[in-house]
């Protein structure tokens, strides 16, 4: 029996036997940057004004009250358990398919976070140009994938994949800034946050405006027993956007926030276009089935739910 | 929207006032007429969208793509109209019908199979309408018109779990035949017993539309009514 999941799209963590939501008790979070951060093409200033624009873009969602403050230059490094959340640069030619990692320090007796750092890898080629720069890493793509991370957020299966030669994967498209894998080099298409990522932060982080979302919850089954793991996506045909959620039970049930209200073609599908740990740590997502399109449109109410919605899938 | 309905039941209000004949010993014509029966509304498309993912270059990449449409159903229709001149109606209407909206989904990037994914709509039509006839040619009995008329459209989604709004523009031409005629004595008025026939354009703004833009489809209705 896979451990509980954490929820949807967002990190969870085990308080007193109930799972909680991590998250920031209090904002605006203060940060700070590593005066270390410089490596060849990417200045301390350069990364300064990479971070807080890709700080930024978190912070302008209009249903997400997340806020962030800048602390200045520090000596400490990413990962230094001192109370201050540090962004920075670290070589780690180990850790050769990581361009950067988030780290959290969290108070367990209530679930919220107390620090979290995060290091872009300086093994790779760092750019800061304003259009990207070929066979070069864009460091705002990647900081705001990390900050997504540093807020709560969990990884995103909004994205299609074919494996490389070198047992990699290629990003085809996502969806999601929070999708596991990251664009090719060159690429600032990482930049921008999707409908996913804002549903994602404004669960975690809600203003008001964010009261008149829906969900849609219900269960996956195949052969009659319920599906952990599966991959569900809603889409409005009437907005084009795309939000998904996953199985987060052996009963196979899921919810997916954040959705405008409306009818939504629900898709699910296998989570197999990324490695698994990416999701869970359970390895016991069961990827046989087909790709399934629901034969009912699900309509979210105005700040409701849709009420169970049962989607059965066959065997592959 | 709410004032221009206000403003449109007032002035059905105020013609209904104004006396449409002098008073003589002549029988009076009627002025009034009820009318219901059965709407037949036609299919009409809400419009297409792809689901896209985002490639590295920003540009799309298809995950599969929909075409949504408001399917044929039938419905009851009925309408109150006010003779304002020999040959110039003007009505108040309802409608109701439960057509299904309907999404084919298609060319599913995994190979999905396309499916046809569907939910009922209950729709509700408030309006007015302006009808002019014909003048008369041959069958004398029969009555050619052309009708025009604006509504407020409501539509209902999944158990009246989700509502949409909308308007709904409507003209076409109809047929009314008369049945059978009997005079009061008493008022001196004249009752008409018959059936009409209308085909009309509907032109739906808003509602459960996906794409913003306007779309249209046709509409038939049969209806007994009573003149009186």
């Amino acid at each position: 029996m896979p451990p509980p999941a954490a929820a949807y799209l967002k990190f969870g963590v085990s308080v007193n036997g109930r799972q909680v939501t991590l998250k920031w008790a209090q904002t605006p979070v203060r940060y700070f940057v590593s005066a270390r951060s410089s490596v060849s093409g990417v200045g301390v200033v350069d990364f300064e004004g990479a971070v807080a624009r890709a700080f930024a873009r978190w912070e302008a969602v209009p249903t997400a009250s997340i806020a962030f403050s800048y602390g200045g230059l520090t000596l400490a490094r990413p990962g230094d358990e001192d109370g201050s959340s540090t962004l920075g640069f670290e070589n780690r030619p180990e850790l050769d398919r990581v361009l950067a990692s988030t780290s959290f320090f969290i108070d367990d007796s209530n679930g919220t976070l107390i620090e979290s750092d995060i290091f872009f890898n300086s093994t790779f080629q760092w750019s800061v140009s304003a259009n990207g720069e070929t066979g070069r890493f864009d460091l705002e793509s990647i900081a705001v994938h990390e900050i997504g991370h540093f807020s709560g957020l969990g990884h995103s299966a909004l994205g299609e994949t074919e494996l490389n030669q070198s047992g990699g994967r290629r990003v085809l498209g996502a969806e999601a800034v929070m999708f596991p894998i990251a664009f090719a080099s060159g690429s600032t298409a990482g930049r921008t946050l999707k409908p996913d990522d804002i549903a994602g932060i404004s669960d975690i982080y809600p203003t008001g405006d964010f009261s008149e979302a829906g969900s849609l919850s219900g269960r996956v089954t195949r052969d009659g027993q319920g599906l952990f793991g599966a991959h569900i996506t809603a889409f409005d045909p009437k907005t084009g956007t795309i939000i998904g959620g996953f199985t987060l039970t052996t009963r196979g049930e899921f919810s997916i926030g954040g959705l405008s209200p409306g009818p939504k073609v629900v898709r699910v599908e296998p989570l197999d276009d990324a490695d698994i740990d990416s999701f869970f740590d359970s390895p016991t997502v069961d990827v046989d089935f087909r790709v399934l399109l629901s034969d009912r449109l699900i309509v979210v109410p105005r700040g409701g739910d849709s009420g169970g919605v049962e989607l059965q899938v066959v065997r592959k | 929207m709410k004032s221009l309905w206000l403003s449109l039941a007032l002035t059905i209000i105020g013609m209904a006032g104004r006396p449409a004949f002098a008073q003589t010993g002549a029988p009076s014509p009627p002025r009034f007429e009820a009318a219901a029966g059965a709407q037949f509304v036609g299919s009409s498309s809400l419009g297409s969208r792809e689901a896209n993912l985002t490639t590295s270059t920003a540009g799309t990449l298809r995950l599969f793509s929909t075409s949504s449409t408001l399917r044929p159903a039938a419905g009851f229709e009925g309408r109150l109209g006010i003779r304002v001149s020999r040959s110039f109606d003007v009505e108040a209407f309802g409608a109701y019908a439960k057509p299904s909206l309907q999404t084919q989904i298609a060319n599913d990037l995994e190979n999905a199979p396309a499916t046809d994914a569907s939910e009922a709509v209950k729709q509700y039509v408030v309006g007015g309408s302006a009808l002019w006839y014909l003048p008369r040619k041959g069958e004398p009995a029969l009555r050619l018109f052309v009708i025009g008329g604006a509504a407020f459209l409501r539509q209902l989604h999944n158990g009246n779990t989700y509502a949409v709004n909308g308007r709904q523009f409507e003209f076409g031409a109809g047929v009314k035949y008369p049945l059978a005629t009997a005079r009061s004595k008493k008022s001196n008025r004249v009752r008409t017993f018959g059936i009409r026939a209308d085909g009309r354009v509907q032109v739906r703004v808003d509602g459960a539309t996906f794409d913003g833009n306007a779309h249209s489809g046709p509409a038939l209705s049969a209806m007994a009514f009573i003149r009186f």
